[in-house]
């Protein structure tokens, strides 16, 4: 693959390629619009760079990477590090003794955190980051990546419940 | 102990309404920032050039000449481009994708010139941006910023030059003009003068040979020295120029000959003869360095399809007027920069000597999007 690709071959890597990035940029920001402008950012810059990309399965890859240092630009901004702004009041933690069934789903709990929180449940536990990775990427320290998770898994514990995520979970 | 939050995160995750993938926007805009990191390396080589030529200037003080002009320089042997849709296939391996249909292509010593179009074929639309792009033989494409509309332009592969010819003050007067196809810029303007009323382009058509430029005006071919600006008529009778290695071929339908005629010198390189009362059966076309004559049958068309299947090609070597036979197909063959005969069937580029016929193929991928363009040919219509 050392040249521009056919559009035909293109369009096909993105059909493929689009449900993941969607998904990851989705968890990661919590918007839909917002996801799908950094899904497709991720995706235009494998365009320009596809001369350098060897195979097609390396582009999926090469497309993730993109996709999560993009994500690190937006992470970086300081109205980022704010939560979204939302019309609705967050839903107060569920009392102890709850109904499963009314509990939030793992993604209502997700936009219920605040989103460097969000950002390191994310990372790691949905992209399988290292505590390395994901400090690299949300341009902290690995103390900084330990603590957030740390109070990120206290406070779904205590939205999802035990089941989800047992005692022993609140630390790395 | 979160084995149980991954496992759930990736099932709401796969559950997710997602919209359908933007494939055009993404293709449109990936092809946009190409563009623009390509334009924007050549306007840094561009200042680089500009900078030397301000600096030559200076250092001889006097010099009338706002820039300096480029000398001849032999083109690369292996240098060829075929074309189908909007890709670009050079001899140098690379592939350039252009911004259009390529209508046709022509060499230049910076590259190939590659003229591009809402549709493959030169009377077809035209864009309102730019509609040539110059692309390099390590693949890289710039924006020149030339839109010429319906007009014959004329390149040699030894120039780093276009030269063109643009409207004057009234219908006799017309500009010459040269440029450089590296940035864009004017180089030379030389008028001219003559009635245009013999074919349909905006301005009279115009070949670049050297240091000449021939225009087709009524009743004859203007002999333009550009890099001096001297005009002259020649002898030449009216039509459109494609001077190749100083070499033109002529034809005088009422006398029933086609020559080739070394343009500078006058001298009559070959002569065909043909009955005047049929026509001529074979289309003469000169080599890119014009030191051969293939002798084109005439096609078979049926359909808008084009063939000359069963009918045999002569390739005269002028020097010595020995000549080789072989097969062509219609509309996939050319010439290399150098005056190799080119021919393309759907997955090989052959690249043969005209005289001993020995061929180096390499393999192209033609995606079979419209006609394939194969440089050496003037597309003009």
């Amino acid at each position: 693959m050392t040249r521009r690709p056919h559009d035909e071959q293109f369009t096909a890597f993105v059909t493929d390629a689009w449900r993941p990035l969607y998904r990851t940029a989705y968890l990661l920001l919590g918007e839909h619009g917002a996801a799908e402008d950094l899904a497709q950012a991720a995706l235009t810059k494998t365009y320009v760079a596809w001369p350098r990309i060897r195979e097609t399965a390396a582009a999926h890859g090469y497309a993730r990477t993109t996709l999560l240092n993009e994500a690190r630009g937006l992470f970086r901004r300081s109205s980022w590090r704010r939560e979204i702004a939302s019309d609705a009041l967050p839903e107060p933690d569920p009392e102890p003794g709850t109904d499963p069934s009314d509990r939030p789903t793992v993604l209502g709990a997700l936009r219920l955190l605040p989103p460097r929180q969000r950002a390191v449940i994310v990372l790691r536990f949905y992209e399988d980051l290292s505590v390395e990775q994901t400090a690299a990427l949300l341009d902290c320290t690995a103390g900084t990546v330990k603590s957030q998770t740390s109070a990120a898994l206290a406070k779904l514990r205590r939205l999802l419940g035990d089941a989800v995520l047992p005692e022993g979970a609140l630390h790395d | 102990m979160t084995e149980r939050l991954s496992s759930l995160l990736r099932d709401e995750a796969d559950d997710l309404s997602i919209p359908s993938a933007p494939t055009g926007a993404v293709l449109a805009e990936g092809r946009k920032r190409v563009r623009q990191r390509r334009v924007g390396l050549a306007s840094m080589a561009a200042v680089a050039i500009i900078g030397a030529g301000a600096l030559v200037q200076a250092t001889h003080g006097q010099d009338r000449a706002a820039v300096v002009l480029d000398p001849a320089a032999a083109p690369n042997a292996n240098e060829w481009a075929v074309a189908q849709g909007s890709t670009v296939h050079l001899g140098s391996g690379a592939t350039v994708d252009v911004p259009g249909q390529i209508k046709s292509m022509y060499y230049t010593s910076a590259g190939t010139l590659v003229r591009v179009g809402a549709s493959p074929y030169t009377d077809g639309p035209h864009t309102n941006g730019s509609s040539y792009w110059l692309a390099h033989p390590d693949g890289t494409l710039s924006d020149p910023r030339i839109s010429l509309g319906d007009r014959v332009p004329g390149t040699d592969p030894t120039l780093p030059y276009l030269a063109y010819v643009d409207k004057g003050s009234d219908a006799r007067h017309w500009t010459v003009k040269i440029r450089d196809v590296r940035t864009g810029d004017v180089v030379r303007e030389i008028p001219i003068e003559g009635t245009f009323t013999w074919g349909g382009w905006a301005a009279p058509p115009a070949a670049l040979s050297g240091d000449h430029v021939y225009v087709g005006v009524d009743g004859t071919l203007l002999d333009v020295l550009w890099r001096t600006g001297q005009v002259a008529k020649t002898s030449v009778p009216e039509h459109m120029p494609e001077t190749r290695g100083g070499r033109e071929v002529v034809s005088y339908d009422k006398s029933g000959k086609i020559q080739v005629v070394d343009m500078v010198s006058g001298q009559v390189i070959k002569t065909l003869t043909f009955d005047p009362n049929v026509g001529f059966y074979w289309y003469p076309q000169l080599s890119t360095d014009g030191t051969h004559l293939v002798m084109l049958p005439s096609a078979d068309c049926t359909g808008g399809t084009c063939t000359y299947e069963g009918q045999p090609t002569r390739v005269i070597d002028l020097a010595t007027g020995k000549s080789q036979t072989t097969s062509l197909e219609y509309g996939a063959f050319g010439w290399s920069a150098t005056g190799r005969l080119l021919m393309v069937d759907g997955h090989t580029v052959k690249s043969c000597d005209p005289d001993t016929m020995k061929c180096d193929a390499t393999p192209v991928e033609l995606d079979g999007s419209g006609p394939i363009r194969v440089s050496g040919n003037d597309n003009e219509s």
